[in-house]
């Protein structure tokens, strides 16, 4: 029989030369593990990184704009077209609430950046209970910051705050209510804005932890409203009748954001659909 | 400390697959002895993975197990695997005595990630069906290829087989079904390449 001369040793030559050039060409197609977690430098400290930016282009010294959404969680169609149409508002940034990613895989934390980076507006993520699987909570860290955190724009206080009990098997310290406290009594704000996944009246928030959250809000006097997601749909309104307003913004498959106007003592809000 | 213990166990397997294999003239007719030692790059399993395998359906298949590493080095937190895979190729291509190719395998392989922190079942303070997906197990499908070839580089003529595998799993699959606007086949595939040695068949 004729077979063509190849011999073993030329095919040993060019699979090992192959195998080194793959394994040096790092090509992000050679996954790991689904739960690896490493990143790139310029995918690190987004939250610092918008806040930054945030605070450099504020430009109406009096009110503040910002689109209030949540649970981008495997709606990735849903949310290309938010960005679409969140670019057509007039607001200073994008509050991500929660429920970034589905499966806390860094593919997911991934894909939904990708997206949010075309806003042409600064966005803030903010930790949910699905971002918390698998490696998530060490992806959102590298990635956004502290899971816990604050910054202030023209007097408004944003204090971002992981309320996601369930995933800590309802321990005392989520939320962590003594560093809230702490963050709503320092004298360099006007105004303040609690922001979390889970409201306090849902079942994945410690029950211990609900009344005194609520305490915490309305005696501090100061904030304008509690805002959330996770519920996967609009409400709005004053739960614990003590002057506290809790706004939850929807998943993104229900195809609808608010814009939130804060000046002075007041706020409106609108809904968008799109 | 378990890393550790993981890392030896590893060692052992690989050298105790070594010593067997010094000793296949005696025992080559037990089944029990592996057909290939197996070492993968990548794959979702790990950044290295080492193991065993047999050879099934007349060679059309194959059964892996693997042990897979991500060390620390490469950046991401460390992660210790276990993987049993599933490897059929139907399609065989004879090029020449010493070499053969498999152009198109397919399979499946399941990924179980140590550490408790990656459960298996919900813990008890979440109600039934509050996440539908195992976080230690992964269900993955690939296609692949291989070429099977003799050496003269040795002493002796030595069988490898080269492959490459590029699939996906469950969990991105269905994040791909759901959004195919927003992402593209690409974003859900991963790939490895990995070698086997056929020390059973001189």
């Amino acid at each position: 029989m004729n077979y063509p001369k190849i011999s073993g040793r030329y095919i040993f030559r060019k699979v090992y030369r192959l195998c080194i050039l793959m394994i040096a060409g790092a090509c992000s197609v050679f996954e790991y593990h689904p739960y690896e977690t490493m990143l790139d430098d310029s995918e690190k400290n987004l939250n610092s990184r918008a806040i930054k930016t945030i605070q450099e282009n504020v430009s109406d010294p009096d009110t503040l704009t910002i689109i209030a959404i949540g649970d981008s969680q495997r709606f990735y169609d849903e949310l290309k077209d938010f960005v679409k149409s969140a670019n057509q508002q007039k607001a200073d940034f994008v509050i991500l609430n929660g429920d970034i990613s589905d499966f806390g895989l860094k593919d997911e934390y991934q894909w939904v950046d990708e997206i949010m980076q075309t806003l042409n507006k600064p966005y803030i993520g903010v930790i949910g209970n699905h971002d918390l699987s698998g490696n998530g909570e060490k992806i959102y860290t590298k990635m956004y910051g502290p899971l816990n955190t604050s910054f202030i724009v023209n007097g408004f206080k944003f204090i971002l705050l992981n309320t996601n009990s369930r995933e800590y098997a309802f321990s005392s310290s989520v939320p962590d209510l003594n560093w809230l406290n702490a963050e709503l009594n320092t004298h360099d704000f006007h105004r303040a804005i609690v922001v979390s996944h889970v409201p306090p009246y849902d079942s994945d928030f410690n029950p211990d932890l609900e009344v005194s959250y609520a305490n915490t809000l309305s005696q501090s006097g100061r904030v304008a409203m509690s805002l959330h997601a996770h519920r996967h749909t609009f409400e709005y309104g004053q739960p614990y009748q003590d002057g506290t307003d809790y706004l939850v913004a929807t998943s993104m498959n229900e195809r609808m954001y608010l814009v939130i106007r804060l000046y002075g003592h007041q706020y409106t809000f609108t809904k968008i659909f799109y | 400390m378990k890393r550790y213990i993981l890392y030896s166990i590893l060692l052992v397997f690989v050298c105790g697959i070594r010593s067997s294999f010094a000793q296949t003239r005696e025992h080559r007719d037990h089944w029990y002895i592996p057909d290939f030692v197996v070492a993968q790059y990548a794959g979702s399993i790990g950044f290295v993975s080492a193991g065993v395998g047999y050879d099934i359906f007349s060679k059309k298949g194959s059964l892996d197990f693997l042990l897979g590493v991500v060390p620390g080095f490469t950046g991401s937190t460390a992660l210790e695997t276990f993987t049993f895979k599933f490897n059929a190729m139907p399609i065989r291509i004879r090029v020449n005595p010493d070499v053969a190719i498999h152009p198109l395998n397919t399979g499946v392989y399941f990924c179980y990630t140590f550490g408790k922190e990656y459960s298996s079942d919900l813990p008890g303070w979440y109600p039934d069906g509050y996440y539908w997906w195992s976080e230690a197990v992964r269900v993955n499908l690939f296609i692949g290829g291989d070429v099977r070839f003799v050496t003269h580089a040795f002493r002796k003529p030595k069988k490898f087989t080269a492959y490459y595998e590029i699939g996906t799993n469950e969990i991105k699959l269905v994040s791909y079904i759901q959004n195919k606007h927003a992402l593209n086949i690409w974003n859900i595939l991963h790939a490895g390449v990995g070698v086997r040695y056929m020390f059973k068949h001189q």
